[in-house]
């Protein structure tokens, strides 16, 4: 098992939470910080929340792409993360233990409204995920630095691939987010899925693939 | 497959930089001569960038701080967080469940309250309910009130039969299970006890010999031991398609019967109680009577010159079936019988609406009569000259839709009635209602082209379409400073405002679609049919048959539509038929129907005014079915389908003892084949006529 510690995503990303980051800054503390919370310190878990919260959220955001949903989606995460912190055995970095329930929590979501907007008269598949992506895009921020034509360009872009990313299955949409997202490595990810690793890589070829075809568009 | 995968896997790694560089040369290696895969590739790389530049979100403060408030309040409640399950700010579904079971195990407590605490049959309960029973036919039992329950617990409680002999009986409907609320609601027969007589508890209420003599009678001796069944249906036409097609698949022997012309009433006669008992007449007076002054009376002077609303005295109850709605089922064995009457009662309880009461009687009547003062009154009649001066009160009809008259017009939603874009003319006839007075009024233009709208005084509509006189009316409203809602304007007949003679006369041919609007005063009857001329230029309409239209002019058309249908007893009615010539311009002509003069005064006016009255069998049914179903026209349907049930042991109608005076239209008894027969003639006025 690769290295399952919050150091790793640390050094891919900027920390989350700007307040978090400095008290908490590695692994070693998020672990001790969910052992105090498994002994009862409600406080502990807290704190954990505000470190975590960001890019939960982030990560929920972009498989399910609507704001408001992904908020209480994070945030029932978390709650479900205490309702089972004794489960909670070390074995992976806690970031990514709270992860994978947020992952299930999002799979069995669009799942849901997938299979609901199937019953549904109007639109396909295609067009629900529409929906989905264009509630995405509409949170693409400008970035700055950058001259207004270039900010144009980029949010063009970033629009069409969130667009293109909306309109994947849920499963393609997780493991692109746990990867290129999220920057966790094959282990992590096998981890979270409970999946082997070469099926894993397989998935994650396939939803590449996938979203290849629906950014046909752009690479043209 | 796992070769695949494990290429997956490794392509994968490639995309991921995370090949070692053994792998990665061979993968380069079969990129080099595969310049399409290498493309792919870099696309895949490229895109894995694309996702991971994207922006970051953020989620703010609320996260934490609902969390941290959520376990803030379950430790001021101390509660086992790690148990509760149920997130802030989420709607937790379980006391809904809860609310559902607590909602579920009251109603199942209450039923079986009421199905075994509260006696069967309390006093006030209804008169008649039916007591199915293994061997026979369905059985009424009376008590003391006029009510005709149907107790649909009892019925579903049998096992659906299935007879010998006879093939296997399809289903008529799907399993009497579906039978819903509405099928337990009481159906009135108020002011019938009497008239059944006196049953005691299990007899048979369709064989006794009150009715039997009272059906014989009316049939002319052809018909004994009849059983008559009455479905009370919101769509007639589809509840009757239903029964024939059924009877037609099980083989059994039935016909259908023309609806019958009442009989005619002479003075001081009880009056057949028909449609027009929801009509609020007008008196005609004698002197308007004399001398065929009506008819020589112009549209513009109404020969009605006093008037009285008999809409309290006509009894708000049966309506007549409508055409070609009467179905004789003959040579039934019991068993068939039973088996008709549970598949009616399917019919009635199946979830397609078609049918949504049923009644199922015979008897003689009580007589009625309507006699005014004078003794005289005109019966929904009219000449083709004379205007149509009496006014609907139809409370059920109104109900159900409030003001759209033109709504009602439209119905069977084909298409709308063709007349809304004509020019109003003096002498036309339109109908107005609005949201706040519902009530339909029937209003002629007058010479001045005006019409007297009771909250405005004269209104000028004449030379403007429908469309723009509703407009007009509803904008004098508005200057008024009065809201009485939707305004409805509709022509009732516009036949004297189109100018026909300035258009070159338009010659029907073969190819032709005409559009036939059946714009009766009764808004039941009104429709609109649309048929294609057949290359020997005929077109075909439900209940009145073929047409030669063919090198006629569609005024020729409907004129001769019009005197077809004038055999019906079916109120006044203008027959507009349209076709489009060759630039797509709309071409109609119209035509009025005869009704019979059907007015009795002090000298009583002689059957023979009337023309060609069939007298017979159907002559009466109305009134048989009248009977039957005497049901409150402000909350019921109409009744409509009747099916006539006779046992075996009757000989059949055959032509050598049919009675001279039998309606034409009545046929000898067929065995209906339903792979050789043509579909029922009462298949949805619509169907497209080949």
């Amino acid at each position: 098992m690769s290295s399952l510690s919050g150091a790793h995503f640390e050094a891919d990303f900027p920390a989350a939470n700007g307040q978090a980051g400095g008290e908490v800054s590695n692994a070693l503390g998020e672990l001790e910080l969910i052992r105090k919370a498994q002994a009862g310190d409600r406080g502990a878990y807290g704190r954990l929340v505000l470190l975590y919260q960001d890019r939960l959220y982030n990560a929920v955001v972009r498989m399910v792409g609507d704001r408001d949903e992904s908020r209480e989606l994070t945030q029932e995460a978390f709650t479900r993360g205490l309702a089972k912190i004794d489960g909670f055995r070390g074995d992976a970095a806690p970031y990514t233990w709270l992860f994978r329930i947020a992952t299930n929590l999002c799979i069995s979501r669009l799942r849901k409204v997938q299979r609901h907007r199937t019953f549904s008269l109007e639109g396909g598949t295609r067009g629900s995920n529409d929906d989905q992506a264009s509630s995405l895009i509409d949170r693409v921020k400008p970035d700055s630095g950058l001259r207004p034509d270039e900010q144009m360009e980029r949010q063009e872009q970033h629009q069409q691939v969130l667009a293109a990313l909306g309109r994947l299955d849920p499963e393609y949409r997780a493991v692109l987010v746990m990867r290129d997202i999220e920057g966790f490595d094959y282990q992590q990810m096998a981890d979270v899925l409970g999946l082997p690793l070469g099926t894993l890589k397989s998935r994650l070829f396939r939803a590449r693939l996938a979203l290849r075809d629906e950014l046909k568009a752009y690479f043209k | 497959m796992a070769n695949t995968e494990h290429i997956e896997a490794k392509l994968c790694a490639y995309v991921d930089n995370e090949l070692d560089a053994q792998g990665r040369a061979e993968i380069e290696q079969h990129l080099a001569s595969n310049p399409q895969h290498r493309q792919l590739l870099g696309e895949l790389i490229q895109q894995r960038d694309l996702l991971r530049g994207l922006p970051r979100e953020t989620a703010g403060e609320d996260i934490y701080e609902n969390f941290t408030g959520q376990l803030e309040r379950s430790s001021l409640l101390d509660s086992d967080f790690e148990e509760d399950e149920v997130v802030a700010g989420r709607i937790s579904h379980w006391p809904q469940v809860y609310a559902a079971a607590a909602v579920l195990l009251l109603a199942v407590g209450l039923a079986a309250v009421i199905y075994f605490v509260l006696p069967k049959q309390p006093a006030h309960r209804p008169d008649f309910a039916i007591a199915p029973t293994t061997t026979g036919p369905l059985v009424l039992s009376t008590e003391k009130s006029s009510e005709l329950l149907i107790d649909p617990d009892r019925v579903v409680a049998r096992a659906k039969p299935s007879f010998s002999g006879s093939g296997n009986a399809a289903p008529l409907v799907a399993a009497p299970t579906q039978l819903n609320d509405e099928t337990r609601r009481p159906i009135q027969v108020a002011g019938h006890a009497g008239a059944l007589g006196n049953f005691s508890a299990g007899q048979d209420v369709f064989f006794t010999t009150t009715v039997n003599q009272h059906v014989n009678r009316v049939t002319n001796g052809a018909v004994n031991n009849a059983k008559v069944v009455v479905l009370n249906s919101v769509n007639p036409e589809a509840a009757q398609h239903r029964v024939t097609q059924y009877l037609g698949s099980n083989k059994y022997n039935w016909q259908k019967l023309d609806e019958p012309m009442p009989e005619a009433i002479g003075y001081n006669q009880p009056m057949v109680m028909s449609r027009t008992a929801n009509v609020a007449m007008r008196l005609k007076t004698p002197r308007g009577l004399a001398g065929g002054e009506a008819a020589t009376t112009t549209s513009s002077q109404p020969a009605f010159d006093e008037t009285l609303d008999l809409t309290q005295k006509l009894e708000p109850a049966s309506q007549m079936v409508r055409s070609g709605q009467l179905i004789l089922v003959r040579n039934l064995t019991p068993r068939q019988v039973e088996d008709l009457n549970q598949c009616v009662l399917n019919l009635q309880g199946s979830a397609q609406g078609d049918v949504s009461t049923i009644a199922l009687s015979g008897s003689a009547a009580p007589a009625r009569e309507y006699r005014t003062q004078e003794g005289t009154f005109a019966r929904a009649t009219t000449t083709s000259t004379a205007p149509l001066n009496f006014t609907w009160r139809d409370p059920a009809a109104q109900a159900a839709a409030p003001a759209p008259v033109n709504a009602s017009i439209a119905e069977p939603a084909t298409a709308p009635a063709t007349t809304t874009a004509a020019v109003l003319h003096a002498g036309d006839i339109v109908s107005f209602s609005t949201a706040t007075s519902p009530e339909l009024a029937v209003l002629n233009i007058d010479s001045a082209g005006q019409i007297n709208i009771q909250s405005l005084g004269r209104v000028t509509i004449a030379g403007w379409t429908v469309d723009e006189a509703q407009e007009r009316i509803a904008k004098l409203y508005q200057q008024a400073g009065l809201t009485p809602g939707n305004v409805s304007l509709h022509a009732v007949r516009m036949a004297a405002s189109q100018p026909a003679a300035t258009q070159p006369s338009f010659i029907v041919k073969a190819g032709n679609e005409l559009e036939v609007s059946w714009d009766y005063l009764n808004p039941d009857l009104r429709r609109v049919t649309s048929h294609l001329v057949s290359e020997e230029g005929i077109i075909k309409l439900p209940l009145l048959g073929e047409f030669q239209t063919a090198g006629k002019t569609p005024r020729e058309v409907a004129q001769a539509i019009a005197e077809a249908a004038s055999r019906y007893d079916a109120g006044a009615g203008t027959f507009v038929v349209t076709a489009k010539d060759a630039s797509g311009r709309s071409r109609s002509g119209s035509a009025e129907t005869t009704t019979f003069p059907e007015v009795f005064n002090g000298a009583a006016t002689q059957p023979s005014s009337q023309p060609d009255l069939p007298r017979s069998l159907a002559t009466t049914f109305p009134t048989t079915l009248s009977i039957a179903t005497s049901l409150p026209a402000s909350s019921e349907p109409r009744v409509d389908v009747v099916i006539v049930l006779q046992p075996d042991g009757d000989a059949p109608i055959s032509p050598a003892t049919e009675p001279a005076d039998l309606p034409r239209a009545l046929p000898a008894t067929q065995q209906f084949d339903i792979a050789a027969s043509p579909a029922p003639a009462t298949t949805p006025a619509t169907a497209p006529v080949p």
